[in-house]
């Protein structure tokens, strides 16, 4: 459709000038009639003269021959006149102007008409001829053409005089009055069919100019109505083919615009779901290459790419092996590739290096069937494996911590008591101090599985909670109670900073007894002998606060974000010095965190630490769901 | 090489990281008639050695700083010509530890829970053997 109207357009650019022609029709016609007009009366004085000459030649020969028939007897003073006279008006029509009879001696017998002169030298040459002869001169005194007619008149064959005819062809009137009468009436034909002529032709070219307002109309606007036709028009049935043309191509443009709006809609389909599978693909947390039968590569998504070297560009067509330099992943791909189903290894996990670090990633190379089960090429998928890898690790190692932190104290008591069976300790006071050790590892032991099991149990999702109303005070006070006396044992200053009034806690009693114990016996462990701690509670809205400050060793920068992380224990010897198993902290975090609450931390190395516990209050809009609940539990 | 015949210094260093440990040995290999000395991890271990030059090391394998392998190999190589036995107390003993401990030939293990009893006996076993090395020499 475009391509048309662009030829339209060229086409175009010749200035149609029908109109301006059909604008000057009426004076080409009536310019093209008085040509016409000229041309026939400039034929018709050709025609007249070309007539009288032929008169004129006629008439001489004859009227001459007719007076020298007579005898010069015979033509005596008024037969001669009357004679002359009859030759005059014959030859009148054809321009006679006089008519001379001389005998030898020139001497003029008789003599009709005007116009002659007398001019010796002519009537002389007349007179001495003795053959029929025609003489043409110049009449001085008219400026008239005279032809003269002469022949001598016989007798027995004696030459007695001459007759002498003058015609001047310039002497009648070109036109006569009936030439004139008829030109006139050939012109007024002539101008009358002047307008009929140019209203016939504005008439037919009128279609002509529709016609032409029409094709502006498609060339600059695309637009093009059937054009009116006088059936009778001249032009008409050729604006009427044109109309046909111009609307079955109208009706194949429309079918092709239209076939090319479902086609268009039909790829916009088309490459929507080609963008789809293709971002699908490139979004896939899996490295993907497919290679066609021949190995070179077809297809590789955005991940495969960030694991190699090479842009997507240059990868395409390549065979696999170019686009790996790891030695492993090529013998690996070779080996597929060479033993291909048989080889058995369709897997290889190796460790890349890449930009954000390395990566243990799981290589596997799969044919790829086609429904005609033929091999259409190769699949390799790349995938990430390093978390699970750093799950695996973790799980194993969670699993050597505990079974070291389980051992130890067992460790401790079988060897004491070994040593007290076999009566090694003599000392009363050691023995009881070993008996005592004893005991606390026992306890160690106990406090060391219940961890275990508190924490796996939340981690596994299992843990039962039990919503109790805790009355605040009463329970950080019983709390306080339980640690106060190992305090001071330890010659720490220990003190309970309370409001009169608490909001009440509906939550697991033993569960946030056990995370607040952790972080104070924490505190009186790693605080120094003479150091001091507070315990102090405040209720903020809809929350209760408890801070556990010390002056113990303090946590440094560095290992402040690892402290709530399973098992981790600090290097610091001060530390170190005191058993721990690295389980307190991070169930306090998760018990905390199970009942909507945060934990944070304040230290300072060697000057002390300060966790905070921010629990929600019975009133807390976080758990009116959970106290309604507790309510309703209640009251069954 | 002072004492060869009879008086054979009955120096013992344990290295463990729990001080329970530590107390437990102490006390058992000192009835027994035994000097000791106590360190607290590798570098305090080999530290220990290069100033007593005990013929035995009691070491626990996992600890911090520098483990019981790697105490090992420093030792060997401190020690020169000396020879010297160490007994290493692990929870496990997996292949590659044995193939290892079997390499160097002076490598005892001991199982945790660890039995002071089985510990003096490997200590009196270590000094025997010294004691016929020296009676080769």
């Amino acid at each position: 459709m475009t391509n048309f109207i662009k030829s339209l357009k060229q086409i175009s650019l010749f200035p149609l000038k029908e109109e301006k022609f059909i604008q000057n029709i009426g004076l080409i016609s009536i310019g093209v009639s008085l040509v016409i007009i000229v041309l026939i009366m400039s034929l018709f004085v050709l025609f007249t003269k070309q007539n009288r000459q032929k008169d004129l030649i006629s008439d001489g020969v004859t009227l001459t021959s007719m007076v020298a028939s007579y005898s010069m007897n015979e033509l005596k003073k008024d037969n001669a006149n009357k004679l002359l006279e009859i030759v005059n008006y014959t030859g009148s029509k054809s321009g006679l102007v006089y008519s001379i009879i001389m005998d030898t001696n020139q001497k003029i017998i008789a003599r009709t008409g005007s116009n002659y002169v007398d001019n010796t030298l002519i009537a002389k040459r007349a007179a001495s001829s003795n053959n029929h002869l025609k003489q043409i001169y110049k009449n001085s005194l008219t400026n008239h053409t005279i032809y003269e007619f002469f022949r001598p008149i016989y007798k027995n064959g004696k030459k007695e005089g001459t007759v002498r005819l003058g015609f001047s062809p310039d002497i009648n009137p070109l036109f006569s009055d009936n030439d004139i009468r008829g030109i006139l009436v050939i012109a007024t034909l002539f101008f009358s069919l002047v307008p009929i002529f140019y209203y016939l032709v504005r008439r037919s070219f009128s279609s002509l100019g529709s016609l032409n307002n029409e094709l502006s109309n498609l060339i600059e606007k695309n637009e093009f109505r059937k054009i009116e036709v006088n059936p009778k028009d001249g032009v008409g049935k050729l604006v009427e083919r044109f109309n046909l043309v111009v609307s079955s191509l109208k009706d194949k443009c429309k079918q092709m615009s239209l076939s090319y709006e479902d086609s268009e809609v039909a790829n916009k389909v088309l490459s929507y779901e080609k963008d789809r599978i293709e971002s699908v693909i490139d979004n896939m947390a899996d490295g993907i290459m497919v290679t066609d039968s021949v190995g070179s590569i077809t297809l590789v998504n955005r991940t495969m790419i960030n694991m190699m070297k090479f842009s997507k560009q240059e990868v395409l067509g390549k065979t696999v092996n170019a686009c790996f330099d790891n030695k492993e992943i090529l013998s690996f791909i070779e080996k597929n590739q060479f033993y291909g189903s048989v080889f058995s290894q369709k897997n290889l996990e190796i460790v890349l290096k890449q930009s954000g670090g390395e990566n243990i990633v799981r290589i596997s190379y799969q044919p790829l069937i086609s429904h005609e089960e033929s091999v259409m090429g190769n699949i390799i998928v790349a995938k990430d494996i390093t978390v699970q890898k750093a799950a695996q690790r973790n799980q194993s190692d969670f699993i050597a911590h505990v079974s070291h932190e389980l051992r130890t104290p067992l460790n401790t008591i079988k060897s004491y008591v070994e040593m007290l069976m076999d009566d090694e300790v003599n000392n009363r006071e050691t023995k009881i101090d070993f008996f005592n050790t004893i005991n606390d590892e026992a306890d160690r032991l106990a406090r060391l599985i219940n961890n275990l099991l508190n924490i796996s149990k939340i981690e596994m999702g299992s843990l039962m909670i039990n919503k109790d109303l805790i009355k605040t005070r009463d329970f950080l006070e019983d709390i306080f109670k339980s640690v106060e006396s190992q305090a001071i044992s330890k010659n720490i200053k220990i003190e309970l900073l309370l409001p009169d009034k608490l909001s009440s806690l509906v939550m697991d009693k033993d569960q946030i007894r056990i995370a607040i114990l952790n972080v104070l016996s924490n505190a009186i462990k790693y605080t120094p002998e003479d150091g001091s701690i507070t315990f102090r509670a405040e209720e903020d809205e809809s929350f209760i606060q408890i801070d556990i400050t010390d002056t113990g060793y303090g946590i440094s920068e560095e290992e402040i974000p690892h402290i709530f992380d399973k098992f981790f224990r600090s290097s610091d010897e001060k530390v170190k010095a005191h058993t721990g198993n690295g389980l307190g902290l991070a169930l306090c975090r998760d018990i905390i965190k199970l009942h909507d609450g945060k934990i944070d931390v304040m230290s300072n190395i060697g000057q002390g630490t300060q966790f905070t516990l921010t629990l929600p209050t019975e009133d807390s809009p976080r758990i009116k769901n959970y106290s309604t609940s507790y309510h309703s539990l209640v009251e069954k | 090489m002072k004492e060869t015949n009879t008086e054979y210094s009955k120096k013992v260093l344990i290295v463990d990281d729990e001080p329970y440990v530590l107390r437990v040995l102490k006390l058992k290999l000192e009835n027994a008639g035994f000097e000791i000395i106590t360190a607290v991890n590798g570098v305090d271990g080999l530290e220990k050695f290069d100033q007593e030059r005990p013929a035995v090391v009691i070491t626990d394998i996992r600890m911090p700083l520098m483990d019981g392998q790697e105490m090992y190999q420093m030792i060997k190589e401190h020690s020169g010509a000396d020879p010297f036995f160490v007994i290493m107390m692990t929870s496990t003993i997996d292949a590659s530890l044995r193939i290892w401990a079997d390499k160097t030939g002076n490598i005892h293990f001991v199982e945790k829970p660890v039995s002071p009893r089985n510990v003096l006996k490997l200590v009196e076993l270590c000094y025997s053997r010294l004691r016929d090395l020296n009676a080769k020499l």
